[in-house]
C-alpha cells in the first residue's frame, strides 16, 4: 500500500436536493437512503477529478491510478476528532430506560454467551435497556436522527395530450408518474476518507460536485470541505493508542463502517463470539454494467471477537484499502475497532 | 478537459401552479411544489423547479425539431438525451431504453428565485360544472395553492461539450418557442405562462 495516503475527515453539505435511490417500492416510489453511500460520493469525486485533470478513455486505468477509499457520508451536525468513530447506525445501541443515556449491548451479550453469565444482576441490567432506538447515528455520546426527507411526485408529460405518459413493456402498461424521496438542501454530513495527495489537492480548498440521480435537472449539488487531515502514519499511531485503551477487555469490538465481506472478516479475525449482523446486498452502476455485492455485512453491524490479535493487526485492517480499485471506489471493507460506546458499563 | 458553456436564463412567469397532492382533503387538496436550493447560505425557493423548466424546454425542442426536419433528430437526442417514452422520435436502436442510455448535454440549475417571505401564495377553490344540470358536480370541489402574481426566476443552462450548428439552432428555437407556453398546471387558465425570457452568456 502506498504510504503517501492522507486521511481526511470531511464535511458534506447539500446545496440542492439530493436523490439517492435506495429502494424501489411498488407504485413508482423510490425511497432514499438516510446517508450518502461511499460509492456515490467516490464516483462523483473521481469523475470530477478526471474531468479537471484529464484521463484515459479506459475508466479502469483511471481508477487504478488514484487512491480513494471513503466511508459513507453520515448525517451529522457536530464536529469530530480524527480518531473518533463515525456516527454509525449501530445495531447494538440501546437506551437506558430511566436515563437519557445510550449504551451498546455488544459486550454484555458476548459475556452472557461466552462466559455463561447468569444471575439477577444481569437480568436487571438487560431489563433496563430498551433496544428499540430506531435508525439513529451515534458517536462520542451524541445522537443524530436521520434528516426528514422530502417526497415529490414527478410526471413525464405526453407531448400530444399533455397528460401523463404511459409506456408499454412486454404487454404491461407502465404509467410514468413516480415519487422520489430526496435529502433537502442545507443538511450536513460527515465522512472519513483515505486518499492520495493528488486527490487531496483537488479537495483541500473545498469543492462542489453533483451526486445521485437527476443531476441535470437541479438535483445533487453538494459542497465538500476538509475538516481535518493527517498523514497515514500519524493516523495509524493515533488509532493504535485509541484501540489499545480498551485492550484490557477480553473482547475486541468491530463496527462495519461501510460494507464488509463476511469472508474477509472471518479470514482475518476468525469466528466472532457475538454478532449483530445486518445482512444485505447492493448494486452499483459503473461503466455500463452493474456490480452486485450479495450477503454483505451492512453499515452498523457489530461483531465481537476474543482478543487474539495484536493492536497492529487491528489498525492494519482499519487503514488498508482493498487492492482492487473497484472495491476501493465502492468503499468496501471499511471497519472500525473498539468504538468506546461498546465498553461503557450498562 | 471537457468544455462547459454556461448561460443565464431569466424567465418571467405569469403565476405558477405546480402542485403536489396533500392529505388535507377539502381543506387544501394540492400544495405548491417549492424547489429549494442553498445559495450563499440562504434557502432560495422557486415555484417552477428546474425539472419542469427542462421538461418544457425539451417539449419545445421536440416541436422545433419536428418542424425543422428529420436532420434535427440527432441534435434533439444530443441535447436532451434518451427518452424512454419515445415521445418525440422513435429511436432506431432496439435495446430497452433507460434514462441513462444516453445523457443529454444540457443541465439546468436554479440561480435566483424567491426568498420564502416573497411567496404570495393563495389558496384557490376550483369546481367542475355538470353540463347537463348546470350546477356543481358532486365531489368536484378542490382547493389548491397557486401564485397568480408574476414570478421571476433565473436558471443556469450548462452545456457539456461543444454545440454544432444544428444543436445551436435547435436550442435557440426551443428557447424562443417557450415564450407564451405554460409551464406546469392550469396553463389553460393562464398560470405558468412564460411572459419573457432573457438570455445572457456567462
Amino acid at each position: 500500500m502506498d504510504r503517501r495516503l492522507i486521511v481526511i475527515l470531511g464535511r458534506v453539505k447539500t446545496l440542492e436536493p439530493v436523490v439517492i435511490r435506495g429502494r424501489y417500492n411498488r407504485g413508482g416510489f423510490y425511497r432514499s437512503l438516510p446517508y450518502l453511500p461511499s460509492s456515490t460520493f467516490s464516483g462523483a469525486l473521481i469523475s470530477h477529478y478526471f474531468q479537471e485533470k484529464g484521463g484515459s478513455d479506459n475508466i479502469y486505468e483511471n481508477l487504478a491510478q488514484r487512491y480513494v477509499w471513503f466511508s459513507h457520508a453520515y448525517p451529522w451536525e457536530e464536529n469530530l476528532d480524527m480518531g473518533d468513530p463515525l456516527p454509525l447506525p449501530l445495531r447494538t445501541l440501546a437506551k437506558k430506560r430511566e436515563e437519557d443515556k445510550y449504551v451498546s449491548t455488544a459486550v454484555i451479550a458476548a459475556r452472557i454467551i461466552a462466559e455463561m453469565l447468569i444471575g439477577n444482576e444481569i437480568v436487571d441490567k438487560i431489563r433496563n435497556l430498551d433496544p428499540k432506538v430506531g435508525t439513529v447515528f451515534f458517536s462520542t455520546g451524541k445522537l443524530q436522527k436521520p434528516y426528514d426527507l422530502e417526497a415529490y411526485t414527478h410526471v413525464s408529460i405526453n407531448f400530444h395530450s399533455r397528460t401523463h405518459e404511459v409506456i408499454r413493456r412486454r404487454e404491461e402498461k407502465i404509467g410514468l408518474l413516480y415519487t422520489i424521496e430526496s435529502i433537502p438542501p442545507g443538511k450536513n454530513f460527515i465522512l472519513k476518507g483515505f486518499i492520495d495527495e493528488e486527490v487531496y489537492d483537488t479537495i483541500k480548498k473545498g469543492i462542489k460536485i453533483k451526486v445521485g440521480s437527476c443531476r441535470n435537472k437541479g438535483y445533487g449539488e453538494i459542497e465538500v470541505k476538509v475538516l481535518k487531515e493527517m498523514n497515514l502514519d500519524e493516523y495509524i499511531e493515533l488509532r493504535k493508542d485509541l484501540i489499545a485503551k480498551y485492550m484490557e477487555s477480553k473482547y475486541v469490538a468491530l463496527d462495519v463502517v461501510t460494507w464488509a465481506f463476511p469472508q474477509y472478516l472471518e479470514e482475518n479475525l476468525g469466528l466472532p463470539v457475538y454478532e449483530r449482523f445486518r445482512r444485505g446486498h447492493f448494486k452499483v452502476w459503473l461503466n455500463g454494467k452493474f456490480y452486485i455485492y450479495r450477503n454483505m455485512a451492512m453499515t452498523g453491524s457489530v461483531f465481537l471477537y476474543k482478543k487474539e490479535k495484536t493492536v497492529d493487526k487491528y489498525v492494519e485492517m482499519e487503514t488498508t484499502p482493498p487492492d482492487d480499485p473497484i472495491s476501493r471506489l465502492h468503499g468496501l471493507n471499511m471497519v472500525f475497532f473498539n468504538n468506546p460506546i461498546h465498553f461503557i458499563e450498562g | 478537459m471537457k468544455l462547459l458553456v454556461k448561460f443565464k436564463v431569466k424567465v418571467k412567469f405569469k403565476g405558477a401552479h405546480i402542485v403536489q397532492p396533500t392529505n388535507e382533503v377539502r381543506k387544501l387538496d394540492y400544495k405548491l411544489t417549492l424547489y429549494k436550493k442553498l445559495i450563499c447560505d440562504k434557502i432560495v425557493v422557486s415555484p417552477i423547479p428546474p425539472t419542469s423548466f427542462r421538461g418544457a424546454l425539451r417539449h419545445m425542442a421536440c416541436i422545433a425539431a419536428r418542424n425543422l426536419g428529420d436532420e434535427y433528430r440527432e441534435a434533439y437526442f444530443s441535447l436532451f438525451g434518451s427518452d424512454i417514452t419515445q415521445r418525440c422520435f422513435k429511436e432506431e436502436k432496439n435495446e430497452e431504453l433507460t434514462p441513462s442510455t444516453r445523457e443529454g448535454k444540457i443541465s439546468i440549475e436554479l440561480l435566483e428565485g424567491l426568498s420564502v417571505r416573497d411567496g404570495n401564495f393563495e389558496v384557490r377553490p376550483r369546481i367542475r360544472i355538470d353540463v347537463k344540470k348546470g350546477v356543481v358536480e358532486e365531489g368536484a370541489l378542490v382547493f389548491s395553492e397557486a401564485i397568480s402574481k408574476d414570478v421571476e426566476v433565473v436558471f443556469r443552462i450548462k452545456i457539456q461539450g461543444e454545440l454544432n450548428e444544428k444543436e445551436k439552432k435547435l436550442l435557440q428555437s426551443a428557447l424562443s418557442l417557450l415564450k407564451g407556453w405554460g409551464v406546469g398546471g392550469w396553463g389553460s387558465i393562464g398560470f405558468g405562462i412564460v411572459e419573457s425570457i432573457e438570455i445572457e452568456e456567462e
